[in-house]
C-alpha cells in the first residue's frame, strides 16, 4: 500500500491516541499554577514598562545586550526541540539513540545556565544588581525564579532520559517522560515571555 | 493495618486531623488577618524603629488577642501534619517517608509557634523596650514565616515524594495532590528574599514575598484538609490488601 | 508516480515548528533592536513584540507541549490563558 511505502520511507515517530492529557492530570495542575503566578510576573514588568519609572526602564533596558537574550532564547527553543523529538521517539524505541536526544536537550539546558552566569556576571561587576533599581530588582529576581526552574528542569531531564532508556513497555515509562518532558517545555515558554518583556520592548 | 471500613477510630482520627486543618486556617484569619496586623502587614520593613513602637503602641489590645489567636492555630498544625503522614503510613511496609513527615510536621509547628511568640512579645511591653528591639520582634516573626523555606517547601516536598514514588494503585493519595504540593513549595520560594530587601514587593511586608507564600501555605493546608477528610469518609486512597496485612507498625 | 512532497523537514511538525519559533524569535529581535532606536512607530513594534512571543507561546504549548492532542479543555484553557495574557500586556504596554 501506498501507506507503508510512504512510512517505511520516512521515520517511524508516533502520536499519542487521540484526547491524551500529555503525561498526567497533576502536572498540568502545576502548569497552570505556574502561569497563574507568572502571569503576575509579567503584568508588574508591564506596570513598570509605562508607569512613573518608564525612563528609567528604558535607560536600563538598553543596558542589556540583546544578542545574549537571543541566544538564550534559541538554546531552549532547540532544546525544547531535542527534547519534543525525544518524547515522539521514545514511544516506539528505547536505545541509546533516544536517550541521546534528552542528553541534548540537557545540554541546550547547560549551556544556557553558562550563559545567563556570564550575563550575569558582566553586569554585576561594573555594579548593576538587584538593588540598582526597580527594573533590575524584576530582572534579577525573576529570571533568578526562571533559572531555579531551568535547574529543576535539568534534573528533570535527566530522570525522562533515564526512563527513556527502559524497555518501552516498563510501567510508567511514558507517562515520566511526557510529564518532564511538559516541564522542560514550561521553562522554555516562560522564558519566551521573560525574554520579549525585559530585552525587547 | 485495616482498611478504614473496619476501623471506626481511624476514620474519627483522620477527621480530628483534616479539622486541625480546617480549624488553623480559620483562626489564623481571625488571629492574623483581622486582628494582628499580620497580613495584611501593619508594619513596613522600611520605616524607623518609632513608626513600629507607634503602630504598635496603637494596637496593643488587637495585637494581644491575635497572638493568642495565633498561637492556637499554629499549635494545630501538629496534629494537621501527623494526620498526613499516618495516611502515608498506611503504603509504607518499611517506613521512611512518614517518618520524615513527622519530622518536618514537628519543625513546622515549632517554627510556627516561634512566629506566635514574637508577635506576642512585640506587644508586650513596647513602651520599656528600647524602639529597636521592638523592631526585632516583627523582623523576627516573618522571617521565621518566610525565609523557612527549605523547612515549610521541604515538607510539601516531603508529601510529593512518597507519592509520585509509589507503585500504581500504592499511592496514599491521588497523584495531583503530590504536583499541588510541589507548586506549593514553589510558591513559597520568594519568602526567600525577604534578607535581601528593605522595601518593595521582596521584603518582609512586599506583595511577592508575604502574599504568595501566606496564601499558598494556608491555601495548602485547606488542600490537605479536604485530602483527609476524604480518607476519614473512606473516598480517599486505600492501601491495596497486601499492604492492608501488614500489622507491624 | 507519487504526488511531489515537501522536503522531509517540513512534513515533520515539530521541525516545521521549531524553525517558524527560531523565525519569530528572529523577526521579535529585529522589532525589539527597531523600537530602541526608533523615535516612532513604537505602538507598532510593542504590539509587534507582544504578538510574536505569545504566539511561540502558543506554538510551543501546541506542538511541543504535545496540546494538539489533548482533550479539548485543556487545549482551551491555555488558548484562554495566552490570548488573555497577551491582550492585557498590550494594553499595559501602550498606555
Amino acid at each position: 500500500m501506498m501507506d507503508c511505502a510512504a512510512k517505511s520511507k520516512g521515520e517511524v515517530t508516533t502520536s499519542p491516541p487521540q484526547k491524551h492529557i500529555p503525561g498526567e492530570l497533576g502536572i498540568w495542575v502545576f502548569v497552570a499554577g505556574d502561569l497563574m503566578v507568572f502571569a503576575a510576573f509579567f503584568v508588574v514588568i508591564a506596570l513598570g514598562h509605562n508607569g512613573e519609572q518608564a525612563e528609567i526602564f528604558a535607560q536600563s533596558r538598553a543596558t542589556l545586550d540583546m544578542w545574549v537574550g537571543v541566544l538564550n532564547t534559541f538554546l531552549l527553543l532547540t532544546g525544547s526541540w531535542f527534547v519534543a523529538k525525544g518524547v515522539e521517539k521514545s514511544r516506539t524505541a528505547h536505545d541509546s539513540a533516544i536517550s541521546r536526544y534528552f542528553s541534548l536537550g540537557i545540554l541546550c539546558g547547560l549551556l544556557f545556565v553558562a550563559n545567563k552566569s556570564f550575563e550575569w556576571g558582566a553586569k554585576i561587576i561594573v555594579g548593576i544588581n538587584p538593588m540598582t533599581n526597580d527594573f533590575f530588582m524584576y530582572y534579577f529576581v525573576f529570571t533568578g525564579i526562571h533559572l531555579l526552574h531551568v535547574f529543576v528542569g535539568l534534573g528533570v531531564l535527566l530522570l525522562v532520559r533515564n526512563a527513556s532508556k527502559r524497555p518501552i513497555t516498563a510501567r510508567n515509562r511514558n507517562r515520566t517522560i511526557e510529564t518532564g518532558a511538559t516541564f522542560w517545555h514550561l521553562v522554555d515558554l516562560l522564558w519566551i515571555v521573560l525574554f520579549a518583556l525585559f530585552y525587547l520592548l | 493495618m485495616l482498611t478504614t471500613t473496619n476501623d471506626p477510630l481511624f476514620r474519627k482520627s483522620m477527621m480530628f486531623c483534616a479539622w486541625s486543618g480546617y480549624m488553623a486556617v480559620i483562626f489564623y484569619i481571625i488571629g492574623g488577618v483581622i486582628l494582628g496586623g499580620m497580613t495584611p502587614p501593619l508594619l513596613n520593613a522600611g520605616e524607623p524603629p518609632e513608626e513600629f513602637v507607634r503602630k504598635i503602641t496603637e494596637n496593643l489590645p488587637q495585637l494581644r488577642v491575635a497572638s493568642i489567636f495565633m498561637m492556637i492555630s499554629f499549635a494545630l498544625f501538629g496534629s494537621f501534619g501527623a494526620g498526613i503522614a499516618a495516611q502515608t503510613r498506611r503504603f509504607e511496609i518499611n517506613p521512611v517517608f512518614s517518618y520524615i513527615q513527622l519530622v518536618f510536621s514537628a519543625g513546622g509547628m515549632v517554627i510556627a509557634l516561634l512566629v506566635a511568640f514574637s508577635w506576642a512579645l512585640m506587644s508586650f511591653r513596647p513602651e520599656t523596650y528600647h524602639p529597636t528591639l521592638v523592631m526585632m520582634f516583627p523582623d523576627f516573626a516573618y522571617f521565621c514565616a518566610l525565609f523557612s523555606v527549605p523547612l515549610f517547601g521541604g515538607w510539601c516536598v516531603m508529601i510529593a515524594l512518597p507519592i509520585l514514588l509509589a507503585e500504581e494503585g500504592k499511592e496514599p493519595f491521588p497523584r495531583w495532590v503530590a504536583y499541588a504540593n510541589l507548586w506549593a513549595a514553589l510558591l513559597y520560594v520568594p519568602g526567600q528574599l525577604i534578607l535581601f530587601f528593605k522595601d518593595g514587593p521582596f521584603a518582609w511586608h512586599g506583595f511577592v514575598a508575604l502574599w504568595i507564600p501566606y496564601v499558598a501555605y494556608f491555601g495548602w493546608i485547606w488542600v490537605m484538609s479536604i485530602a483527609m477528610s476524604k480518607v476519614a469518609k473512606s473516598t480517599g486512597n486505600e492501601p491495596p490488601p497486601e499492604l492492608a496485612k501488614t500489622g507491624a507498625v | 508516480m507519487t504526488k511531489p512532497q515537501l522536503h522531509p523537514l517540513l512534513r515533520d511538525a515539530t521541525t516545521l515548528a521549531w524553525l517558524i519559533l527560531v523565525g519569530t524569535t528572529a523577526l521579535g529581535w529585529w522589532l525589539g533592536f527597531t523600537s530602541h532606536n526608533a523615535q516612532n512607530g513604537i505602538l507598532f513594534t510593542t504590539v509587534g513584540i507582544l504578538i510574536s512571543a505569545f504566539l511561540k507561546v502558543w506554538i510551543v504549548g501546541f506542538q511541543f507541549m504535545e496540546l494538539k492532542h489533548a482533550p479539548r479543555w485543556l487545549r482551551h484553557g491555555f488558548d484562554a490563558w495566552v490570548v488573555v495574557m497577551c491582550s492585557v500586556l498590550i494594553v499595559l504596554c501602550i498606555r
